[in-house]
């Protein structure tokens, strides 16, 4: 047991290995220290990219029209999803016409060289560059608020659950409504009504204020035979 | 991102994916009293726990309010009454009582999970296996068609008799017991309302669930998640580095971090190795750390790090033979330090390997007192960096609540 500091030995560095290329078939690379393998790789991603991009196939920009209306409607509901999709279609017809521009050099060559060194080289929160991407992606598509993996409103925002809710009188109601009833049935008013004979129906009206002609009647409970209709017309 | 637990019976925790881990809390120490071997002695028995519970594991610490309302009960009977006035004593423990109310004192505590996994589990390959496990979890989950089973009872009582032996090994190493319902409870409760307050606990509570006959005409237990569910269900509102944390107590704001890469070779006793104590006890804050550890045992550490050698040895020659300055010192370096793990693997001890995950959860009133918190932490990690990633702060959020699946 030792009664004094010592440095104890992290094993941590073996376990990222920086593997990179110096040479091929014995021919040293004018770089002098060597080309990363990750360069390489982001590199020919972003190559590939481009040359999908700058073919302008509405094919592509409906591809990623669709992941993004599909990550829209699942953090936005329809809204986001025809915003995202919209994006994600146009946006893919947009980088290609701007590739479309470029030199084929610029377009070959630099920008996915460029792509490629800033994407090694820059590494957000300890993360590699994809990684962060893709994290500052989806924190703006999903919800932003949650109860455990349930999303859920964000203080301050209104959700209406039913914009258009149907209300119907019934019974109870202290007032005459319009409604229309077909025999046989048995209707009782709340109050006397007048009972008026029309063409093939009863038409029933408020009896208060109204001028009493021939043929009409008071009444508070209607029969109605087979067929016969009332119209309740307050 | 989902709530990592499905059931608790007693201190074994199962998760949503099977995973079983026992809890344990563990004894403390006055560790900066310590003279240095004590602290060399302390420090080689942590070893020697990894070591010997063979199973990965997860360490929480924690911190909880001192009771300083409780600090007159508990100190008024130190009085000698034959001497001293009772009268005067009260008003100067009172005194101490609101001095300690104001400093925001707390305690920290360690609680200790260690996976419950059949031995077999841990062979060659078993991370695969595991990872093809969880995207078949995840495809059922998004497919509507993840039915969890019941527990049944014989499952239940071989995990009670794996716990028993995982108990006696870490009891074998290190002071510790079982953690007690209400210590998951307040596990739980405490996430909502990190550096804003205490979490107010229900006495009764316990996770409950159903008793069901199985078709083989035995005892299956159908847990009811969301006894544990509700504990930690505040509204989390996701900002790029931040979460707003609506609990019972109000609104905290909180911050994930994730310790860097730790330095080559720190001194010990000192701050730059005990990353787990020293920077948090010198803010003047609560600051709440994990450890999620995949334990690896000597002979998968050997076959990984016998691939390492190769790594390096490959990159040595090629910067030799390439490289137009030659091999780097680096690079000569990391060919010594491999073959030196590789010695140390192979010594008489065959200790095994840790993959292990160190994160910080910081909490605070509001905005700005949450970056001042952030910065001052930051300051006394010094050379290691702690990362703050964005998007992953929610998904961070659930590493720090106890769970039987961290290390996966």
């Amino acid at each position: 047991m030792s009664d004094s500091s010592h440095p104890i030995r992290s094993y941590q560095r073996i376990f990222r290995p920086d593997r990179r290329i110096y040479q091929i078939d014995g021919r040293r690379l004018p770089v002098p220290g060597g080309v990363p393998l990750e360069w390489l790789g982001w590199a020919f991603g972003a190559l590939v990219l481009v040359l999908v991009l700058s073919q302008r196939q509405v094919v592509f920009a409906l591809v990623l029209g669709a992941i993004g209306a599909l990550l829209g409607a699942s953090s936005h509901g329809a809204r986001g999803a025809v915003l995202a999709g919209a994006v994600g279609f146009l946006g893919a017809l947009l980088v290609g016409v701007v590739l479309g521009w470029l030199a084929w050099p610029l377009r070959l060559i630099v920008a996915p060289a460029m792509l490629a060194t800033l994407a090694g080289q820059a590494s957000p929160d300890g993360r590699p560059a994809h990684r962060y991407l893709t994290s500052w992606v989806s924190v703006r598509l999903r919800p932003a608020c949650h109860s455990l993996d349930r999303p859920i409103p964000v203080e301050g925002v209104v959700h209406v659950w039913a914009p258009q809710v149907w209300v119907a009188p019934d019974e109870h109601s202290p007032v005459l409504h319009h409604g229309r009833v077909r025999g046989p049935a048995r209707l009782v008013f709340g109050r006397p009504v007048v009972v008026i004979p029309a063409r093939g129906r009863l038409i029933v009206r408020r009896a208060e204020g109204h001028r009493m002609r021939a043929g009409e009647r008071r009444a508070e409970v209607i029969e109605l035979s087979e067929g016969q209709v009332v119209e309740v017309r307050p | 991102m989902t709530f990592p637990l499905r059931y608790a019976h007693g201190n074994v925790l199962v998760g949503r994916g099977g995973e079983a881990a026992g809890l344990y809390r563990l004894a403390m120490t006055s560790y900066p009293y310590l003279p240095t071997g004590e602290k060399w002695a302390l420090q080689r028995r942590l070893q020697r726990l990894a070591h010997t519970i063979a199973a990965d594991f997860s360490l929480w610490r924690v911190s909880r309010a001192y009771p300083a309302d409780r600090y007159v009960q508990h100190t008024a009977g130190l009085l000698d009454a034959r001497h001293q006035e009772p009268q005067v004593w009260q008003t100067f423990l009172e005194g101490h009582r609101d001095r300690l109310r104001q400093l925001g004192s707390h305690i920290p505590e360690c609680y200790l999970a260690v996976s419950l996994a059949a031995p077999g589990h841990a062979g060659v390959g078993s991370g695969l296996v595991r990872s093809v496990d969880r995207v078949r979890r995840r495809v059922e989950e998004l497919a509507g068609i993840g039915a969890e089973s019941p527990i049944s009872g014989g499952e239940l009582s071989e995990l009670l008799t794996r716990e028993q032996r995982i108990f006696e090994r870490v009891g074998g190493v290190i002071g510790a017991r079982r953690a007690r319902t209400a210590e998951l409870q307040w596990l739980l409760r405490r996430a909502s309302c990190r550096g804003l307050a205490e979490p107010e606990l229900d006495r009764h509570w316990q996770p409950d669930a159903l008793i069901m006959q199985t078709p083989g005409g035995g005892v299956g237990f159908q847990p009811l998640g969301h006894d544990l569910a509700r504990c930690a269900n505040a509204a989390i509102t996701e900002q790029q580095h931040t979460l707003a944390v609506d609990g019972e107590q109000g609104r905290c704001y909180q911050a994930m971090l994730a310790v860097g890469a730790l330095a080559d070779a720190p001194e010990f006793p000192g701050s730059t190795a005990e990353v787990m104590f020293a920077p948090l006890e010198a803010v003047g804050f609560p600051v709440d750390a994990v450890v999620h550890a995949r334990w690896l045992g000597n002979r998968q550490a050997l076959a990984q790090v016998r691939k390492r050698i190769a790594d390096v040895e490959h990159t040595f020659h090629e910067q030799v033979q390439g490289a137009a300055h030659g091999p780097s010192l680096l690079a000569g370096e990391d060919r010594v330090l491999a073959r030196e793990y590789e010695a140390q693997l192979q010594a008489g001890g065959h200790p095994p390997m840790l993959y292990a995950f160190i994160g910080l959860a910081v909490g605070a009133g509001t905005e700005e007192e949450l970056e001042r918190r952030v910065a001052a932490l930051k300051e006394q990690y010094g050379d290691i960096t702690l990362h703050r990633p964005a998007g992953l702060q929610r998904a961070m959020f659930f590493e720090h609540l106890p769970r039987a699946d961290g290390w996966l």
